[in-house]
């Protein structure tokens, strides 16, 4: 084997293990993971202009997953939830994911988002089983 | 009348024959140490911070759906361990062999899955395509280079 054959198998092969890993659907359909709708944490979807954001309400926090068009989980720069128009607090990023304490009570909640860029993602949702008026 | 005593002559000298590679440079300690460094790295980080890691791999991971982060770092020790082993083997040579067969093994039966997924539908209909060059032509590269590994080191064993 030449040295310039070692080298370039060498080089093949270090990025073997990156490229085998994953390998998501977004490369390969040519954008139709956009057309995934699919809440893949057990919460609700919503589209935000080309941005998906999940809103998984366990017993004690609200966990709000953002990802771009493809679905690629997106890291804000900040996010804050008002409860009921009172309570204010920025959702913390833990993992890949924003997490908030959820109060013992709330009709609604005012989210904002702030990408790294664009503009900033703002959207009112009902919490679990609670209709909203209109 | 003692009968003479005809002795198999036996050599302990083990035959000399030159290895048909003999008198190549060796090479592939800059195969394994790239290999193993790549299996390195990207073991370390699923094992540091598998949350990062799933976000930022070129390769699209949350295309495959949730982080988790158990599972990241499962498979991060096998990535981890053959890194380890590829690096070891530049040094010791009775392990060269062994350590291409292990991540030859591990990237066949993973090629194996893809297309096990792909025929029963959970990947996508196009994904082979995606998956052609990284996951077959991957594989196939590093097997043919095991393979050729074990002809060359027959004459070491």
């Amino acid at each position: 084997m030449t040295r310039i054959g070692a080298l370039v198998a060498g080089a093949i092969l270090f990025a073997l293990p990156f490229v085998q890993s994953g390998l998501g659907d977004g490369h390969a359909d040519g954008g139709a993971s956009h057309m995934d709708h699919a809440a893949h944490h057990g919460g609700s979807l919503l589209m935000l202009g080309n941005h998906h954001l999940e809103v998984v309400e366990g017993m004690h926090t609200l966990e709000l997953y953002v990802s771009d068009a493809g679905r690629r989980p997106l890291r804000p720069d900040a996010a804050t939830v008002v409860f009921d128009g009172g309570e204010q607090q920025s959702l913390e990023w833990s993992g890949y994911r924003l997490v908030a304490r959820k109060p013992a009570h709330y009709e609604w909640a005012d989210y904002r988002i702030t990408l790294p860029d664009g503009p900033p993602l703002s959207i009112r949702l009902p919490a679990r089983g609670v209709t909203m008026p209109g | 009348m003692t009968r003479p005593v005809h002795r198999k002559k036996t050599s302990r000298v083990p035959n000399f024959t030159p290895a048909p590679h003999a008198n190549t440079p060796d090479r592939w300690p800059i195969v394994l140490a790239l290999f193993g460094l790549g299996n390195l790295v990207n073991g370390a980080w699923m094992l540091a911070s598998p949350a990062h890691w799933y976000i930022h791999l070129p390769a699209n991971v949350p295309g495959t759906g949730p982080l988790n982060e158990h599972f990241v770092r499962d498979i991060g020790c096998i990535f981890f361990l053959l890194g380890v082993l590829l690096l070891v083997s530049i040094r010791r040579r009775e392990l060269r062999l062994a350590a291409m067969v292990a991540a030859s093994a591990y990237a066949t039966a993973h090629a194996l899955v893809h297309v096990f997924d792909s025929m029963r539908g959970l990947l996508a209909p196009g994904h082979w395509r995606f998956d052609l060059g990284p996951v077959y032509v991957g594989t196939l590269l590093l097997v043919a280079l095991t393979w050729r590994l074990a002809r060359e080191e027959r004459p070491y064993r």
